[in-house]
């Protein structure tokens, strides 16, 4: 059996989310400890995790096939990129400690890939929705973009 | 979703429907039938949008000519043309999310995402993020339109 993975986990949390922000109507702002929390908290640090997990991923897949490097650097560009303007920075990403257990083949990256990317378009769609501030919502579906062009970069076995 | 909203997009369709009859006419073969699908699919989610607007008791007009933003008479201005729309495309409906919510926003990201697909089939080297209106390296025109009333 494979163990769920991080991202896995990251998607069950999005769903956790979309029911955590049903119960909060709009205009509602939760206040903690007598402090104005930011009502897109979650949106943002659950989008910052999951591009963090990619960005791993990828970096995991050009270790263990640098023939797949060409192909693969300028979508790690993007996550990069996509990373940073969630942040706000132009810091790298910690590294992730995350590895693939095994060893996949060429075919098997390329699918595991195209298989992240389909839940992380899907996930950024719904964090978009999930979204109360414009702006926030503008980037995410803006980074939905860029990951459903991923699939169609992704394609083939080679 | 605001009629405004609903304005937006049916400008933008009905542009991509008169673009993509330049692109159906500058091209051949395989690529001519990837524009006249192009033109059937743009042209339902203009009236579609138009129904909306005509539905809340607006008026669903829209300009009559269109000026493109360059000279198409070749396949390959024609596939630049139609990156041109369809980036353009993914502009409008990303733009939209400000506007929207819950359904309505989830209908607007699947078309920008939609449109980002289609702009790769006709050559987009897709970026991290869409480009927005006239900022695609390989299509330095301004975007269309800029609706002209014959």
């Amino acid at each position: 059996m494979l163990q769920p993975s991080r991202r896995d986990v990251l998607i069950g949390g999005a769903a956790a989310l979309g029911l955590g922000l049903v119960g909060c109507s709009a205009g509602e702002i939760p206040v903690v400890g007598g402090l104005v929390r930011d009502p897109d908290q979650d949106v943002r640090d659950l989008s910052v995790s999951d591009e963090q997990a990619l960005i791993a991923e990828y970096e995991a897949a050009i270790r263990t096939h640098p023939d797949l490097a060409a192909r693969l650097e300028p979508i790690l560009e993007h996550h990069s990129e996509h990373l940073s303007a969630l942040t706000g920075t132009g810091t790298a990403p910690s590294p992730s400690q995350a590895r693939p257990s095994a060893t996949p083949g060429r075919a098997a990256t390329l699918k595991r890939l195209r298989k992240a990317e389909r839940s992380a378009t899907r996930l950024r769609t719904d964090l978009a929705v999930a979204a109360t501030g414009q702006d926030l919502a503008l980037l995410l579906a803006q980074i939905s973009c860029s990951e459903r062009s991923h699939i169609l970069l992704l394609a083939g076995d080679q | 979703m605001a009629t405004d909203v609903w304005r937006q997009i049916l400008l933008a369709e009905d542009a991509a429907v008169y673009a993509y009859a330049v692109v159906a006419a500058n091209s051949t073969g395989e690529w001519q039938q990837a524009a006249l699908d192009a033109r059937t699919l743009h042209a339902r989610a203009r009236d579609s949008a138009a129904d909306r607007i005509t539905g809340s008791g607006g008026d669903p007009a829209t300009p009559s000519v269109y000026e493109l933003p360059f000279v198409v008479k070749n396949q390959k201005a024609a596939k630049q043309l139609a990156r041109t729309v369809e980036l353009r495309l993914v502009d409008t409906y990303v733009i939209q999310v400000a506007a929207t919510s819950d359904s309505d926003r989830r209908d607007v990201i699947e078309s920008a995402q939609a449109a980002t697909v289609r702009a790769m089939r006709w050559g987009w080297d897709p970026s991290a993020f869409p480009p927005g209106p006239g900022t695609d390296q390989s299509a330095p025109a301004a975007p269309v339109p800029s609706p002209t009333r014959s």
